[in-house]
């Protein structure tokens, strides 16, 4: 098999996966402490990619530049969901599981209204320009976007690590009881974290807008590969979730050596079953 | 926050003969709905074709809500047997010059086959609750993927169905939309009446015990894994029966509008909306959904997705008011009526 092909196709799987998992992880931070499973969390990614498209269309910045600002859209959003629309039903059965459920429907017409069905496209500066690993190009505006990703991973896991609120939502994560029991508000933690989660989801939506066309088909896409990330990460591992995403990004890249077409991603699915069915807690114990 | 597990559903049999009023109210009821399935016969062409795809939506919802609302499981994958279904008659039809209703049930076999593969593996695996709802998720985009892929079913083009007035009414070829309206309310009510009979059934009162709590259920001698199997094939066969239909009635298929995972979201969505654990729920719930989608249609031509904006919400405001969705809202009006009565005696 041609070298060049082989290095384009497993490190543009790289650069995909980076994608993936930073998409993943607000789907398994919402899910490892709130224990929802976030329906919602696809439209929130299709959000984030318009709000950059939009903003790119009445500033002119770098859709790079705006990613950053996209993510307090995402920290407002998350938090008026869960806060309005969820806490009460915090608990009672499938409740919480069909109001991400109705958001996720009302969120994705929403935006079909405002920008119509058909694919748009924003431009970095650096989506013009490539440098070479080996044989194979690549755009640089890839390479931003993988070194985003991991930063804002870090960042997260930063918060969660290191600052009160962190340690707050690592408290309600483990026993909510006793979270609210030694005096936290854990209807106001659970809002930050659906919060941080959306924040994520806006924050992979709006890097998604520079390398791949705006649409809502990009989004569902994200969404069903976050869940893959997710749960192969074992749901509600952070660092889990965002390197299972890379793997499958690289499988991805692997898979399209072999596979026609969109095939590539049969690979993923079969991957996923395969492992749900092994080790449905996710390939590494939960930390 | 403490989870509370989901209160079973009530297993109960038949209306009890020492109420009645509720046997007279019920009677009454579906005597009236028989009637009203008439009306559309005598509308124009736009009012049968509503109820034409409202009626295959039901039937294909109620057979969801056999394993969503019977089981506690959340398949979010029921795609993968609406498109195996549609697959199937449309490709027996249109290759072969078979009759479609083979190909039917050709796809129940196969669908009732991969729903019980699929189920064993699961809970052989304990692939629970949310897992279980993306597990499905996956079986129905690898189909999808197969299919626009798979030269054999026309790859992303999809199969187009001709319409051949030769082959006749045996073959699901009607000149009269009508006649298609009759076939896709037999099949509503024969989904109904699936879910009546496994409701009402063992199965039904084993599934109802394994929802309330799989542990105890389990030690009380019931085999889950039969159940969990026997409950998502029965689904999935009456599901992909509605798949064939619907390839039938709008005379061509793709991989987008069999498998694609919207498709899943609305055969359950239709559901829900209704009410999954009781009878007439999906029935609601479609019959609710085409109605919005069509008056969206014609009244707010320039906004035609204001119809999901509407459903968005209906579905959060059912989650937060009325947990058993529209028929349980019906249900709660039957029982104030009927207490009304009671106290006046």
């Amino acid at each position: 098999m041609d070298d060049r092909l082989v290095l384009q196709s497993v490190i543009g799987g790289l650069f995909n996966g980076t994608l993936y998992g930073v998409a993943a992880i607000g789907l398994a931070l919402v899910f490892g402490v709130a224990k929802i499973v976030n329906l919602a969390h696809g439209a929130f990614i299709l959000v984030g990619m318009y709000l950059v498209y939009a903003l790119n269309r009445a500033t002119g910045w770098d859709p790079l530049l705006l990613v950053v600002p996209t993510i307090v859209g995402g920290l407002v959003l998350g938090y008026v969901v869960q806060w309005l629309l969820i806490s009460r039903l915090m608990g009672r059965g499938d409740g919480p599981l069909l109001v991400t459920l109705g958001v996720w429907i009302a969120i994705e017409s929403l935006c079909s209204m405002i920008f119509g069905s058909q694919p748009q496209n924003v431009t970095s500066a650096l989506s013009t320009r490539t440098f070479s690993i080996g044989a194979a190009n690549f755009y640089w505006s890839r390479l931003a976007v993988l070194g985003l990703a991991v930063a804002f991973t870090l960042a997260l896991a930063f918060v969660l690590q290191r600052t009160d609120l962190g340690r707050g939502i690592r408290a309600v994560a483990q026993d909510p009881l006793a979270a609210q029991l030694m005096g936290l508000n854990v209807a106001r933690l659970l809002a930050a974290t659906m919060a941080l989660g959306a924040g994520a989801a806006f924050f992979a939506g709006g890097l998604s807008a520079s390398v791949v066309p705006v649409a809502p088909g990009v989004a569902t896409n994200l969404l069903l590969m976050s869940f893959v990330a997710a749960v192969l990460g074992g749901l509600g591992n952070i660092g889990g979730a965002f390197a299972a995403g890379t793997v499958i990004g690289v499988i991805e890249g692997v898979g399209s050596l072999f596979l026609p077409g969109t095939m590539k991603v049969f690979v993923v699915f079969v991957v996923f079953i395969v492992c749900l069915l092994v080790r449905p807690e996710g390939l590494r114990r939960r930390a | 926050m403490s989870t509370v597990a989901p209160a079973p559903v009530r297993a109960t049999g038949s209306p009890s003969p020492r109420r009645p009023m509720r046997r007279y109210l019920l009677f009454g009821l579906w005597v009236a709905l028989a009637l009203l399935a008439l009306v559309p016969l005598a509308g124009d062409r736009q009012t049968v074709s509503l109820w034409t795809t409202a009626l295959i939506f039901a039937g294909v919802s109620s057979g969801w809500a056999i394993a969503g609302g019977l089981s506690g499981l959340i398949p979010l994958g029921h795609a993968a047997f609406f498109g195996v279904g549609a697959y199937s008659s449309a490709l027996v039809f249109a290759k072969y010059d078979w009759n479609p209703w083979l190909g039917i049930g050709l796809g129940v076999v196969m669908s009732a086959a991969l729903a019980w593969l699929m189920t064993a593996l699961a809970v052989r695996f304990k692939v629970k609750g949310a897992y279980f709802g993306l597990y499905t998720l996956a079986w129905g985009e690898m189909l999808r993927i197969i299919a626009s892929n798979w030269d054999y079913v026309g790859k992303t083009n999809g199969v187009l169905i001709p319409f051949k007035p030769e082959a006749g009414v045996a073959q699901m070829q009607f000149s009269d939309p009508r006649g298609f309206y009759v076939v896709a309310l037999a099949y509503g009510a024969f989904s109904m009446a699936v879910f009546a009979l496994v409701k009402w059934s063992p199965l039904g009162w084993r599934l109802s015990a394994i929802r309330g709590d799989e542990a105890t259920a389990s030690a009380s001698g019931i085999n889950v894994s039969r159940s969990l199997s026997a409950c998502m094939a029965i689904s999935g066969g009456v599901t992909s029966i509605g798949g064939g239909l619907y390839a039938h009635y709008i005379q061509f298929i793709d991989p987008e509008l069999g498998f694609n995972v919207s498709v899943s979201i609305d055969i359950a969505v239709r559901a829900i909306l209704g009410g999954e654990t009781l009878v007439l729920g999906p029935f609601l719930g479609s019959a609710a959904m085409t109605n919005v989608s069509e008056f969206a249609h014609d009244h707010l031509g320039d906004l035609p997705q204001m119809s999901l904006l509407i459903v968005g919400v209906a579905i959060i405001a059912l989650a937060h008011w009325f947990p058993r969705g529209i028929a349980g809202v019906g249900l709660q009006l039957g029982r104030l009526v009927l207490r009304r009565r009671g106290s006046n005696r």
